[in-house]
């Protein structure tokens, strides 16, 4: 299911740089748009990798990054790095999780930029989108 | 005292029999402690335990040795050895100031040979210990499993009890900020509230299930009624994941005699069970009927519906399938509301498509 949020800051929503949250856990998609957006994102947001993936594959421009949950139904997070790096393999992904560690992909030939533990604090989460998109 | 005549595996010799044997037979002595033969040492001979006790056991890793049996006086070890020609599965420790009679496998071979009741008698004792072996490889085997369960049950207690606390923190921190939105904040304290619930529900769960039997606290109440009270608070829920909810009958006017809390876990597990799987355009239907004295209750999803290697197992703990969220306990703790009621519970696959979870409930008479 594809919740896209607009932009609540006033500005053209579509001129801004785009990213894309992946969560199975609604709340926790609103409280990272929240976050996100004040930082001077567009954010697209998707409670199931597949149809995150589906969206990805379709998307121009191409969002910044990428913030996606692990656990999930059909697929888990690292599933969902790896198509989208078939499509376009530079891409930027952020992965959280409250039931791994960053050990899961060690051995993975698919690894996010970056890893964020769950709980995690929005001025944390502010941070690591910041560095990865460059963006300060 | 033991003799040779009373050890298990010469028992059955005839007097001469058993003079050829003590012939053969050399006696040694180890103190506690001392080591008989390790793995690995060629398997030379059969020992018979006259005094003391001996320790066999495996080695697991450099540091780690795994006890397999300890052998009295009157008990045999390194049977192994007569019958086949290679070295040393396992080590022989004495605990204790221990006196045996080592025979070697020539010997041993020879006087095979002439009685043919040792023979039988080395079968049987070959035979025994691979049943002792089963039974203490199946012991250890359901206790790995054991494990395994307890492990997968806290790996999905963990995550379900992150995301809310995440959703907790992050609303109370976004609440602090300065510039916090009018309606977020608003909204803050019910976020928070549903998020308790959650955590709650996940512990009453844990409870209800290592709980023994419970004492249902049943009262008469009009299931109508009670149905509408669970989907109105469902509703709400649903409606922010974009799933709808309809009533496909309007449940009947009867009066139920109920634990309403309990069965209103049952009706939200379900749901949050069809929640889980159905995608785009999710819907949940409920639908009832009354035959044969029982009120049925049908849930029905528009879900890919059960998959087939879980089906058989859907009831039982632990069978979470492919999903996010659960302890895989929900259906078992269904199950068990539901029967002490007096009632089933089952589940098929729709054919026109998904799955339909269905309960009935006994009606009084008169």
């Amino acid at each position: 299911m594809s919740n896209p949020i607009e932009s609540t800051n006033g500005q053209s929503a579509d001129n801004l740089p785009l990213i894309f949250a992946v969560d199975d856990e609604p709340m926790l998609l609103e409280l990272a748009t929240m976050i996100i957006e004040p930082l001077g994102f567009r954010v697209e947001t998707f409670r199931d990798p597949v149809s995150a993936v589906r969206a990805f594959s379709l998307a121009n421009p191409l969002p910044e990054l990428i913030l996606t949950d692990f656990s999930m139904h059909q697929m888990n997070g690292l599933d969902l790095i790896r198509d989208c790096r078939r499509i376009h393999p530079q891409q930027k992904i952020l992965m959280v999780s409250g039931t791994v560690s960053e050990n899961i992909y060690k051995d993975s030939p698919h690894k996010p930029d970056a890893f964020l533990a769950k709980p995690y604090q929005a001025t944390t989460l502010a941070r690591f989108i910041a560095e990865l998109t460059g963006r300060d | 005292m033991i003799s040779l005549a009373t050890a298990e595996l010469f028992r059955l010799l005839k007097p001469e029999e058993l003079s050829r044997v003590a012939a053969a037979a050399q006696e040694r002595t180890f103190a506690g402690g001392m080591e008989i033969f390790r793995e690995g040492d060629p398997g030379d001979g059969l020992y018979v335990v006259m005094e003391g006790l001996v320790e066999i056991s495996g080695v697991i890793n450099d540091a780690q040795r795994q006890a397999l049996t300890q052998v009295a006086p009157g008990g045999v070890f390194g049977e192994m050895s007569v019958i086949e020609q290679l070295p040393r599965s396992a080590n022989a420790i004495a605990v204790m100031p221990t006196r045996v009679l080592f025979i070697s496998r020539g010997e041993m071979q020879s006087l095979i040979e002439r009685a043919p009741a040792l023979a039988a008698a080395l079968l049987q004792l070959v035979s025994h210990r691979l049943r002792e072996f089963n039974q203490h490889y199946l012991r250890e085997v359901v206790q790995a499993e054991r494990l395994a369960a307890v492990g997968r049950f806290a790996s999905s207690i963990v995550h379900d009890l992150k995301n809310p606390l995440n959703i907790i923190g992050l609303t109370t921190e976004m609440f602090g900020k300065a510039d916090a939105p009018l309606q977020f904040r608003a909204n803050a304290q019910t976020r928070i509230q549903k998020q308790l619930v959650r955590i709650n529900d996940l512990i009453t769960d844990i409870l209800q299930f290592t709980q023994a039997d419970q004492v249902l606290a049943r009262v008469p109440m009009n299931y109508a009624r009670f149905i509408e009270q669970v989907t109105a608070e469902l509703r709400t829920e649903l409606e922010l994941k974009s799933v709808s909810l309809t009533i496909g009958n309007a449940p009947p006017e009867l009066f139920l005699n109920l634990d309403a809390k309990l069965l209103r876990r049952v009706v939200v597990n379900l749901v949050h069970n069809a929640v889980d799987v159905v995608r785009d355009d999710g819907h949940i239907t409920f639908g009832f009927s009354v035959e044969a004295g029982k009120l049925r209750t049908d849930i029905r999803d528009n879900g890919p519906g059960i998959a087939p290697e879980i089906a058989g197992k859907l009831f039982q703990p632990f069978a979470t399938h492919g999903k996010a969220h659960g302890t895989g306990l929900g259906l078992s703790i269904c199950k068990k509301i539901i029967e002490e009621h007096g009632g089933s519970i089952s589940a098929k696959n729709d054919p026109a498509g998904g799955a339909v979870f269905s309960f009935t409930l006994p009606v009084p008479v008169g």
